[in-house]
C-alpha cells in the first residue's frame, strides 16, 4: 500500500511537478475551481496557461536566432569578432525557470499585499506580464551567481525581492504620477519607472509645462510603427540591410546560404519580429488568468487600494509626448548602437517595444514638467538607459541568459545589477 | 458610482464579442477587459458578451462586434469591427458604461428593463 503511494508520488514529482509549466497549470486549475468558474472557462484557462509557457520557449528560440544573426551581421559591418553565447540561453532558461517565475509571482504577490496593507503606500501592483518577466530576470541574476542554490531558497529570495520592488516602485514615482494624471486614483506600475523618474526630475530644466507637447504636430506616417511586430521588422530590417551592404556579399553570403544575402537580411528581420510576437502571445496567455485572480484577491484584502497599472494608462494624457519620447529614444539608441560597435564594445539591438513604451512613458513624464522639450529629453534618457543596460546585461548574465539584455526595461537593469552585485559580495565573503 | 446603473438586456440571439486592444495586448487592455466585465455585470448582462484582450494584429482578425481601445489606436482599428470605441480612462466604469450603452442603442440591441 505504502509502496503504491510512494510510486504515485514519485510519478507525480517526476512527470508533472518537474515540469514547471504543468505545475503552474495545476495552480491555475485550483484557482479557477476555487472561483467556481464554469467547466469551459476552467478547461480553457488551464490549457491556455500551459500552452502559453510552451509558446514562450518556442518564440524565444526564433527570437534568439534572429538576435544572433543581427549581432553577427552588424558586427561584421564594424569588423567585430562574432558573438558566441555559452549560457543555457533564453529558450532553455524559460523551459526550466519560466514556471518558477510564475511561482515567484504568486508568493511575491502575497508578500506584496501584506506590505501594501501595513505600509502607508496602499498601491497594489497589477502589471502581470512585467511581474512575470522581472521575476524571471531576478531568477537569472541569482542563478548567475549561485547556480546550485536549492530551488526553494531561490524562490523565497526572489519573491521577497519582487514584493519589495512592487511595493516601492509605485510609491517612489507617485509624486510625479499625480502631476501626470492630475488625480490620485491610480498608481504607476511599470518597469520604466527609473527612466520616468529621471525624466520628471530633469525635464523642468529644459522647458516649461505650458509649452505642452500637445501643441506640436507630428506627421501621421510614422504611426504604423506603433504596432510592435511591424515596427520591429521595419527598423531591424533597415539596419540589417544597411549592415549587409556595408559588410558586403563576401562576408554575408555564407551566412545566408542559398538565399540572396540582401533578401536574407530582410527575411531575418521578419523572422526576429515573428519570434518576438510568438514570445509575447505566450506571455499573454500565461498572465490572462493570473491577473484577474490577483485583482480579485487584492480587492478583498485591501479595499480601496490604488491599483498600480501598466504605462499606457498615462498615454491619453499626452499622445504626442508618447511619439516624441519614442522617436528621441530610438534616435539616442541608434546613435549609441553605432558608437558601441565602432569602439568595438558590443552589438546592441534596438528593442522596439522598450523604445516605444518606456520611451513614450518617459516622454509623458518629461512633458508634464518640461513641455515638449521635456518629452524629448525623457525619450533620450530612456534610449541611453536601454543602450547601456543592454550592453551591461549581455556581459553580466553571460553564463545564464545574456539574451535577457535585449528585452529589458530600465528598472530590470538596475535590479539585476544590484542583485548580482550584492550576491557576488556575499559569495566573496 | 453615484447612481445605480440601469438594468438592461440585449435583443440579439448570440453572444457578443467585445475585444479590448492595446499595443502589446496584455497590460492595459487586460485592465480594460476587467473594467468592461464589471460594467456588463452591473448592467445585469454578465453573460451577454465574451470579452477578450488582444494586441493590434490579433484584434484585426478576431471578428469582434465591438472593439474598445485607446484613441491612439482607434484609427488603425477603424475597419476591424462594426463598432470601434475610443476609451480615455481604462478604469472608469462610468465612461465605459456610457459609451457601451450608446453603442448598444446605435446598433439596435438595447432593451431597457
Amino acid at each position: 500500500m505504502t509502496d503504491m503511494l510512494t510510486e504515485i508520488v514519485t510519478f507525480l514529482v517526476n512527470n508533472l511537478f518537474s515540469y514547471p509549466a504543468f505545475l503552474v497549470g495545476l495552480v491555475v486549475l485550483v484557482g479557477l475551481l476555487l472561483q467556481r468558474k464554469s467547466f469551459s472557462d476552467t478547461v480553457s484557462g488551464t490549457v491556455k496557461t500551459i500552452a502559453g509557457f510552451l509558446l514562450v520557449s518556442i518564440g524565444a528560440g526564433s527570437f534568439i536566432s534572429g538576435l544572433l544573426n543581427f549581432q553577427a551581421l552588424v558586427g561584421a559591418a564594424f569588423h567585430l569578432p562574432p558573438v558566441t553565447y555559452t549560457g543555457m540561453g533564453l529558450a532553455q532558461f524559460t523551459v526550466q525557470f519560466g514556471g518558477y517565475a510564475a511561482l515567484v509571482m504568486a508568493i511575491g504577490f502575497v508578500i506584496h499585499l501584506i506590505l501594501a496593507r501595513v505600509s502607508p503606500y496602499r498601491n497594489v501592483y497589477l502589471t502581470g506580464h512585467l511581474m512575470w518577466w522581472m521575476s524571471l530576470g531576478v531568477l537569472s541574476g541569482i542563478v548567475e551567481v549561485f547556480p546550485n542554490m536549492p530551488i526553494y531558497t531561490m524562490l523565497i529570495i526572489a519573491a521577497v525581492i519582487m514584493a519589495v520592488y512592487w511595493t516601492i516602485q509605485p510609491a517612489y514615482i507617485h509624486k510625479f504620477m499625480k502631476i501626470v494624471r492630475g488625480a490620485d486614483d491610480i498608481a504607476y506600475g511599470h518597469t520604466s519607472s527609473f527612466g520616468c523618474w529621471l525624466s520628471a526630475l530633469f525635464g523642468r530644466f529644459v522647458g516649461k509645462p505650458e509649452e505642452s507637447s500637445e501643441k506640436v504636430k507630428i506627421p501621421e506616417t510614422i504611426s504604423f510603427l506603433k504596432d510592435y511586430t511591424v515596427g520591429t521588422a521595419v527598423v531591424i530590417g533597415i539596419i540589417m540591410l544597411l549592415a549587409s551592404l556595408a559588410a558586403g556579399p563576401a562576408v554575408v553570403q555564407p551566412m545566408a546560404g542559398t538565399m540572396n544575402y540582401l533578401v536574407w537580411s530582410i527575411y531575418q528581420a521578419c523572422y526576429f519580429a515573428a519570434g518576438l510576437t510568438v514570445l509575447l502571445v505566450g506571455v499573454r496567455m500565461i498572465i490572462t488568468e493570473i491577473v484577474p485572480a490577483f485583482r480579485g484577491i487584492s480587492m478583498k484584502i485591501i479595499p480601496g487600494a490604488r491599483p498600480a497599472l501598466d504605462c499606457p494608462i498615462i498615454f491619453p494624457t499626452a499622445p504626442t509626448a508618447v511619439l516624441l519620447g519614442f522617436i528621441s529614444s530610438t534616435v539616442a539608441f541608434l546613435i549609441l548602437m553605432v558608437v558601441f560597435a565602432a569602439i568595438k564594445w558590443c552589438v546592441i539591438i534596438p528593442p522596439m517595444i522598450m523604445l516605444f513604451f518606456p520611451g513614450g512613458a518617459c516622454g509623458v513624464y518629461g512633458n508634464a514638467v518640461g513641455g515638449w522639450k521635456g518629452a524629448i529629453l525623457g525619450g533620450l534618457i530612456n534610449g541611453v538607459l536601454l543602450a547601456f543596460g543592454q550592453a551591461i546585461i549581455f556581459s553580466l548574465l553571460a553564463t545564464t541568459v545574456p539574451e535577457m539584455g535585449a528585452i529589458l526595461d530600465p528598472d530590470y537593469t538596475v535590479m539585476i545589477l544590484l542583485i548580482v552585485g550584492i550576491l557576488r559580495v556575499i559569495k566573496g565573503v | 458610482m453615484s447612481k445605480t446603473p440601469p438594468q438592461i438586456s440585449l435583443k440579439i440571439d448570440r453572444k457578443l464579442k467585445i475585444v479590448t486592444v492595446c499595443g502589446v495586448g496584455m497590460g492595459t487592455c487586460l485592465i480594460l477587459r476587467m473594467t468592461t466585465e464589471d460594467v456588463l455585470k452591473e448592467l445585469g448582462i454578465p453573460k451577454a458578451a465574451r470579452v477578450e484582450n488582444m494586441e493590434l494584429i490579433s484584434a484585426r482578425g478576431a471578428g469582434a462586434d465591438i472593439i474598445l481601445a485607446q484613441s491612439l489606436h482607434t484609427s488603425e482599428m477603424a475597419d476591424a469591427a462594426p463598432y470601434v470605441i475610443a476609451i480615455d480612462d481604462f478604469v472608469s466604469k462610468d465612461e465605459i458604461r456610457e459609451k457601451l450603452l450608446d453603442c448598444f442603442k446605435k446598433a439596435g440591441w438595447l432593451e431597457e428593463k
